[in-house]
């Protein structure tokens, strides 16, 4: 409640700022220093100018650009594809590269003038607008993506590698990807933080990329795990899932789970205490004290589901 | 699949070579070598944990380049490839358009899965056996293709296809009269999934329709592994040595499953937007399974010796789930917006199994009356589970440099389990009826000036029963972020979370606190030269009460983890020349302390200058310390060189 109060006080004093930074979120950048181009010689000299002429190398890694790959003609890209983003650019053009007179996307505003004209997509995960990383002075389309130096093996015209761009804000979850023993071989095989993550979505639970069918991501490669089985273990079927025993960002504990003893991952839930509980109690011949019965799983192998036996031993 | 990554080896610098003519609009760069590993220690934990290995490695490969204008087949093709060959991990993809005209995209994924942990499941271990029980070797092998029609256009048909192969060996575990006996295993499982539909875009409206089936079959087949039929335990039960001179099973399994997919979004006036959305399958798994095993056993479930098993088994299983839902996002002004949602689920789990045990040459533990025993387990069961999510909040994202969100959700969900008596094997809640009913408070808030950026996240999750021991009936968590970009030379983050999760009702009494906070620094000074460096710490604390089975006194099941993790590098990039370098030290002092350290430089350059030839070397060494168990370190080097060309 404490934190509540503050948080509103704060949000009370922080938007009697606004009016200081209003110009926080221009969608124009201040002038800095112009290009001059060449004067064209000979024939050349008649040929309307094209933003290639002075932008050689940005149009022309822009024709394998996801934004301007098919519109190019006599392997160049036409001015108005440069022009979707950055508006008109004759002025621009006219006064030798005047960096004032030419629309450059920053910020929020120009994120969301720019980038959702045509990325405002809504879908059953995603929302452009309620979305956990939807567009704010806190980071925007342009925090993550860069149109014209985008990290050359990543596709989606990322900035930087995935595991780096996403580890700029979730340090402790990458520090933990990178540093505990048992984890997943992030940016190895194709396995990356949207494999698991859609970072287009809704927060919460909304923001897992789940299989097509709508179950946790795990699946998705560990499709051996779905059954469904005769014998299920009820705490993924009943309504746990894979995270109930599993720590997914990596785990100190061998098999990435939540504990380094087997047996006490297992009797957390097999302790029937209380009632309107499920899990069952162990019968009496475990004796924990006994290295034999520490390793649950030594006999209870099938202990993801299993048709052959109800104890899961087989 | 072997052949499939060799390949892919040797195609893909071929394919570079046979594109050199077009070098101009078709910039590849290709990085091949060797790598070699050597480990002193243990050999097993390093693969388990890290898994290179040495070999010759397309370290990468990547291709994209624009077709000619007015091409047929496309106006743009990319190839990426990382890591195939020797490693635990290699991916390729490849992606080809056509504006207007389709879309395609084909991923390939090599993973090596291997696991061997000594103290795993191994109750041997405390008598200095460090043999791993539990082990596998295996490969999984995933293809992803999806081929979009006439993109942009009003009706967008699609196909897809995804293959997913787990296949290998293991050795496993079998508990069966008396004692365990290790078995050697081999697995291949396999999952087919074809799925084909049109995204559209009518009007206002947009969405997609799916329409899928997966197939997957299993094929597992166990045996006794030599020196193995004396099992565990080497003391005689009943006066009785127990033992297994054979054991031979065989299991196949087939799972059917088709499946829908819709959603439909509609954007109605300026500030309201709708989705609707709903996902249906009905998995349909049949399995047989086969056991012969032969030794010498006691069964206290019979109460008799025996020497021989013989089982058949046949099994059916469904899972028909389906969700669907609806939600509603409104702006309210630019950049503020309101919305709401609802989702329900369900799930109907089904199994049943006919299993017919047949015991041979069976003894009363008096020594009597010798006679075949059958037994024959008829046996169903159901679980029903449902969830209803209602969530509503405010988005607002515009006032200057401040933002935040609020959301409240509540979510009832029950679960109905229905075991058949005779699946009842152990006293306890096996079935009945739960309900549990969680509200949250979900909200967060960030500040944002002159590339500082204060952000705060505070979730509060109150539930009124558990329907595991371990759910929580009160969460709570706080993220506090503080980032500072200043222009172009320096990146510094400060980041603290905490969770804390607690049911006080008597028998669980469960109190979780755990704790992660760091901060990280990057320093560019000069352009191409960069130096970083990050601490971070995590800290877990979770205490429960539990019933000991030796002897059903209430106990009290205590985890701690208390790590920390220190990295720092730098790199320096200056025309042809590259080097980086990191180290990174983790350590815990928690329930299982250990202390892993990784060292990685990697240096590159031109050669000679000014070609568009060039040579990688990289150096690694993993370092893993176990004070409590020697037999788990390990000390690993790796060193590759390869050769990198880049037109």
């Amino acid at each position: 409640m404490r934190f509540f109060v503050t948080a509103v006080a704060g949000i009370l004093f922080l938007c009697g700022t606004d009016a200081l930074v209003r110009s926080y979120a221009q969608t124009v950048v201040p002038p800095a220093k112009t290009v001059v181009p060449l004067p064209k010689q000979g024939a050349e000299a008649d040929a309307p100018m094209s933003c290639g002429d002075c932008h050689a190398d940005e149009a022309k890694a822009f024709r394998t650009n996801a934004h301007g790959h098919g519109k190019s003609k006599d392997d160049a890209i036409p001015n108005a594809v440069c022009e979707s983003c950055h508006g008109d650019g004759k002025a621009h053009a006219e006064a030798g590269g005047d960096k004032a007179l030419i629309l450059t996307p920053r910020g929020r505003a120009g994120a969301d003038k720019t980038c959702l004209a045509c990325h405002d997509i809504l879908s059953d995960r995603i929302s452009r607008h309620a979305g956990m990383h939807a567009n704010s002075a806190a980071i925007n389309c342009l925090t993550c993506h860069s149109m014209h130096a985008s990290e050359p093996r990543s596709p989606h015209l990322l900035a930087k590698r995935q595991l780096d761009l996403c580890a700029s804000c979730h340090a402790t979850q990458a520090a933990s990807f990178r540093g505990k023993p048992f984890a997943h071989h992030l940016g190895r095989g194709g396995t990356e933080c949207t494999s698991c993550h859609e970072p287009h979505g809704r927060p919460g639970a909304e923001s897992l990329r789940t299989t097509i069918t709508g179950e946790l991501p795990c699946l998705n490669c560990h499709f051996e795990k779905r059954g469904p089985f005769v014998f299920p273990h009820a705490a993924g079927a009943a309504g746990g899932d894979c995270l109930t025993c599993h720590e997914a960002h990596g785990s100190s504990n061998p098999k990435m789970l939540k504990r380094a003893a087997v047996a006490q991952l297992c009797i957390e839930c097999h302790s029937p205490l209380t009632p309107n509980t499920l899990g069952s109690q162990p019968p009496s011949f475990h004796n924990l004290n006994l290295p034999r019965y520490q390793n649950c799983t030594t006999c209870h192998v099938a202990v993801h589901g299993s048709n052959r036996d109800p104890q899961l031993l087989k | 699949m072997m052949t499939i990554r060799r390949s892919i080896v040797l195609a893909l610098p071929l394919l570079a070579l046979g594109v050199r003519a077009h070098a101009q609009t078709a910039p590849y760069d290709i990085e091949l070598g060797l790598r070699i590993v050597t480990v002193d220690g243990n050999k097993e934990m390093y693969r388990t944990q890290t898994g290179e290995t040495s070999g010759i490695v397309l370290r990468s490969f990547s291709l994209l380049t624009p077709g000619p204008d007015g091409a047929k087949f496309f106006d743009r093709l990319r190839i990426d490839a990382s890591d195939l060959g020797a490693g635990p991990a290699g991916s390729l993809r490849i992606e080809a358009d056509k504006a207007g005209v389709y879309r395609f995209r084909l991923g390939y994924r090599h993973l090596n899965v291997f696991s061997a942990l000594p103290a795993f499941a191994n109750p041997l271990v405390g008598s200095g056996i460090t043999i791993s029980q539990h082990t596998y070797d295996r490969t999984r092998n995933i293809i992803d293709a999806d081929l979009e029609l006439f993109p942009e256009s009003s009706v967008m048909p699609f196909i897809g296809y995804s293959f997913n192969r787990l296949s290998g060996p293991g050795t496993s575990t079998y508990s069966i009269g008396g004692d365990e006996f290790r078995l050697a295993q081999s697995l291949e499982e396999s999952e087919h999934e074809f799925r084909a539909g049109a995204g559209f875009h009518l009007g206002p409206f947009r969405g997609s329709v799916t329409q899928g089936w997966r197939s997957v079959r299993g094929n597992e087949s166990s045996s006794l592994l030599s020196s193995s039929g004396d099992g565990n335990n080497p003391d005689p039960l009943l006066g009785r040595p127990v033992s297994a001179r054979d054991i031979l099973r065989n299991d196949r399994t087939h799972v059917s499953t088709p499946f829908s997919n819709l959603y439909v979004t509609g954007q109605l006036g300026k500030r309201l937007r709708l989705t609707g959305n709903y996902v249906r399958f009905a998995a349909d798994s049949t399995g047989d399974g086969s056991e012969n095993t032969a030794g010498s056993f006691v069964s206290f479930a019979l109460s008799r010796f025996f020497n021989e098993l013989s089982e058949q088994a046949s099994s059916r299983a469904k899972n028909i789930t389906w969700r669907g839902g609806a939600r509603a996002e409104v702006a309210v002004r630019d950049g503020v917006d309101a919305f709401a949602g609802y989702q329900k689920e369900h799930r109907d789990l089904e199994g049943s199994a006919l299993i017919d045990t047949l015991f041979l040459q069976t003894l009363t533990f008096g020594g009597v009356d010798p006679r075949d025993v059958a037994r024959v387990l008829n046996t169903s069961g159901s679980i029903s589970r449902g969830e209803d999510v209602l969530n509503a909040g405010v988005s607002a994202r515009a006032p200057g440099p401040f933002a935040f969100r609020v959301e409240l959700r509540d979510a009832k969900q029950t679960v109905t389990v229905s075991p058949d008596l005779s699946e009842i094997v152990v006293p306890g809640n096996q079935d009945g009826h739960f309900a549990r009913d969680i509200r949250t408070l979900d909200t967060n808030a960030s500040y944002t000036l002159f590339g500082v950026t204060l952000g705060a996240a505070w979730r509060r999750d109150r539930a009124n029963d558990p329907i595991f021991r371990t759910d929580f009936r009160d969460r709570d968590r706080l993220r506090l972020r503080a980032t500072w970009r200043a222009p172009k030379w320096v990146r510094a983050a400060a980041t603290a979370e905490e969770t804390k999760q607690t049911n006080s009702q008597p028998g669980i009494d469960l109190a979780g606190k755990s704790r992660q906070y760091g901060g990280d620094v990057e320093v560019t000074p000069h352009e191409g030269v960069a130096v970083r460096g990050s601490v971070t710490r995590f800290i877990a604390r979770n205490s429960s009460l539990i019933r000991r089975p030796e002897n059903f006194a209430t106990g009290r099941s205590l985890y701690a983890e208390n790590g920390t993790s220190y990295e720092a590098g730098g790199g320096v990039r200056h025309a042809a020349l590259s080097f980086d370098a990191s180290m990174a030290r983790f350590t815990n002092r928690g329930d299982l302390p250990f202390a892993l350290e990784r060292f990685r430089i990697t240096a590159g350059c031109d050669l000679p200058p000014k070609t568009k030839m060039g040579v990688i070397i990289e150096i690694a060494r993993d370092k893993y310390h176990e004070p409590s168990a020697a037999y788990s370190d390990f000390d690993a080097r790796r060193v590759g060189i390869f050769v990198r060309y880049h037109p």
